[in-house]
């Protein structure tokens, strides 16, 4: 997409408000579907809802699965986590959109009929597709009630994993449905159109979930080459490769990282980069916070990798001042340690904050220290209660550590209570939003 | 480095995984060009694919709304 500006032409980039907004604009085109076919309506009745609510459910699938399809433009551009919460936040609601869709088609068909639900029920059953459409529905709710709060607390990663899945079955069983449906039937083009927007959605996803993590096991040969020991409870991963370069990987990304070991093959695992990437070697560091990463102290050399990436947008990239700071707490070091010393500025004008609850929490110091000695960029280490006044993170506190936070870029990688506070001190003190950069790790479909 | 070389060894005794490894080594190690080259034309076949399926699998929905199937099934029944 070009714009002419000034006699020139000027390349529009595309941004995730852009892409929001495509989607967006996708939804109301789906709505105004709804609403004008089969015919515009005359009154406003369950029929009227019925046909709104099921072109938007049918709209939203598709691109609820290809906002998780790992697609390097959405990644690149609008960054894993806000994609995990965008469908975190639309996909109840696609859900919910199907449900009451599948309530109204059969109360607006009992009226009329005259009959009651069931008989309506009966006679639907018969209409193309719909059963299966109906079992998709069903499916979506067991997926939904598996994502609730309080019982995604109580099941594995992997079980919860499984119930999702069933979205994409779900979804192939909705799809006859769709097509064959009031809405639909009869305007030849339309059904084209939505068709491909299915297959379309279905083959990018095949493309980057499947092929591409495949090819780049195959093309890189990943395997474990070291585990070091950082402290108690944090280890660092060594991995040799080949063609490394190939993945383009920047500091301060992050992979999806599954060990094919019997024990690990089953989960892939969010870790940022911790060295900057070499042509052979790449490296993350892991605190064990729950059983997953726990297991990963138990890694050997020699195990296989498959890495999918390199996902996220907290890169030099996002930059837009002159100066950059750098705010990490805990582990959330790892992408800071890369992009401390990486980024292209001048030494100076790079400070990182690295908060932990003691001395020993500070994983990586060795080369931090030697990395801000070597650039005469400025490392300040906060340990100690968060109670201390000293160690609030607070706008305030901030400027008294490195100055004007306007001048600033800010990045932000820390448990998300602490990022929470950092970045509800940050906006109140007027700090723009723009010039905030964070990535919100947490597991996603 | 053979792919065989690198697949963990308690993972390389079960299933497909040994076959596979070795038909990737038998691929070997192409240049870079080539594997993006690789990649574009699998995309490209892949999409070309799901616009084949797409429009394959419009052209066979039915063309008439079950609604008007069902209201011309009552029309007849009645006269």
């Amino acid at each position: 997409m070009t714009a002419i500006t000034q006699g020139r032409a000027r390349r529009i980039r595309p941004s995730a408000n852009w892409i929001l907004g495509s989607l967006l604009l996708g939804l109301v085109a789906a709505v105004v579907l709804g609403v004008l076919l089969p015919h515009p309506p005359e009154v406003f009745d369950a029929a009227l809802v019925a046909h709104v609510t099921g072109m938007a459910a049918g709209y939203g699938a598709a691109v609820m699965l290809l906002i998780m399809s790992r697609a390097p433009v959405l990644e690149r551009v609008v960054g894993a986590d806000k994609l995990a919460r965008w469908h975190g936040f639309a996909g109840p609601l696609v859900i919910g959109l199907a449900v009451a869709h599948t309530v109204m088609a059969l109360v607006a068909w009992a009226e009329v009929r005259g009959g009651g639900l069931w008989s309506a029920w009966l006679e639907m059953s018969a209409w193309p597709g719909l059963v299966t459409a109906t079992l998709g529905t069903g499916l979506f709710l067991v997926m939904g009630i598996a994502s609730m709060r309080w019982i995604r607390r109580r099941l594995s990663y992997e079980m919860w994993h499984v119930f999702h899945l069933l979205g994409y079955l779900a979804v192939g069983l909705g799809f006859t449905h769709q097509l064959a449906g009031p809405a639909l039937a009869g305007q030849r083009w339309l059904q084209i159109a939505w068709s491909l927007l299915y297959t379309y959605t279905f083959a990018v996803v095949l493309r980057y979930r499947v092929v591409q993590p495949l090819h780049q096991l195959w093309r890189h040969r990943l395997r474990v080459e070291q585990v070091v020991r950082e402290s108690d409870d944090v280890v660092s991963v060594l991995m040799r490769g080949n063609h490394l370069d190939e993945l383009r990987a920047e500091p301060g990304q992050f992979f999806r990282w599954r060990f094919l070991t019997l024990a690990h093959w089953r989960s892939a695992f969010p870790f940022s980069l911790s060295a900057p990437p070499s042509g052979h070697r790449l490296r993350i560091t892991i605190k064990a916070l729950g059983a997953g990463s726990r297991s990963m102290q138990d890694l050997r050399p020699g195990d296989l990798v498959l890495a999918e990436g390199p996902y996220g947008a907290l890169t030099g990239r996002r930059r837009r001042r002159a100066k950059v700071l750098l705010i990490a707490g805990g582990v959330g070091i790892t992408p800071m340690r890369t992009l401390f010393e990486t980024l292209d500025l001048p030494g100076e004008d790079v400070t990182l904050i690295y908060r932990a609850p003691r001395e020993a929490d500070l994983v990586l110091k060795d080369e931090l220290d030697e990395v801000a000695k070597r650039k005469r960029s400025r490392v300040i280490y906060l340990t100690g209660p968060s109670s201390d006044p000293a160690n609030q993170l607070t706008a305030h506190s901030l400027h008294h550590l490195v100055g004007a936070l306007r001048d600033h870029d800010i990045y932000l990688c820390a448990s998300a209570r602490l990022a929470a506070a950092v970045r509800e001190s940050l906006l109140r003190s007027g700090f723009p939003r723009r010039q905030l950069h964070e990535e919100r790790f947490a597991f996603g479909p | 480095m053979a792919f065989l070389d690198v697949v963990t060894p308690g993972v390389a005794s079960r299933g497909p995984l040994p076959q596979i490894a070795r038909l990737a080594d038998r691929l070997g190690t192409p240049k870079a060009t080539t594997v993006r080259w690789m990649l574009r034309l699998i995309t490209f076949l892949m999409m070309f694919s799901a616009t084949i399926i797409g429009v394959q699998l419009a052209m066979s929905a039915p063309s008439v709304s079950p609604v008007a199937v069902s209201n011309s099934t009552d029309a007849d029944s009645t006269t």
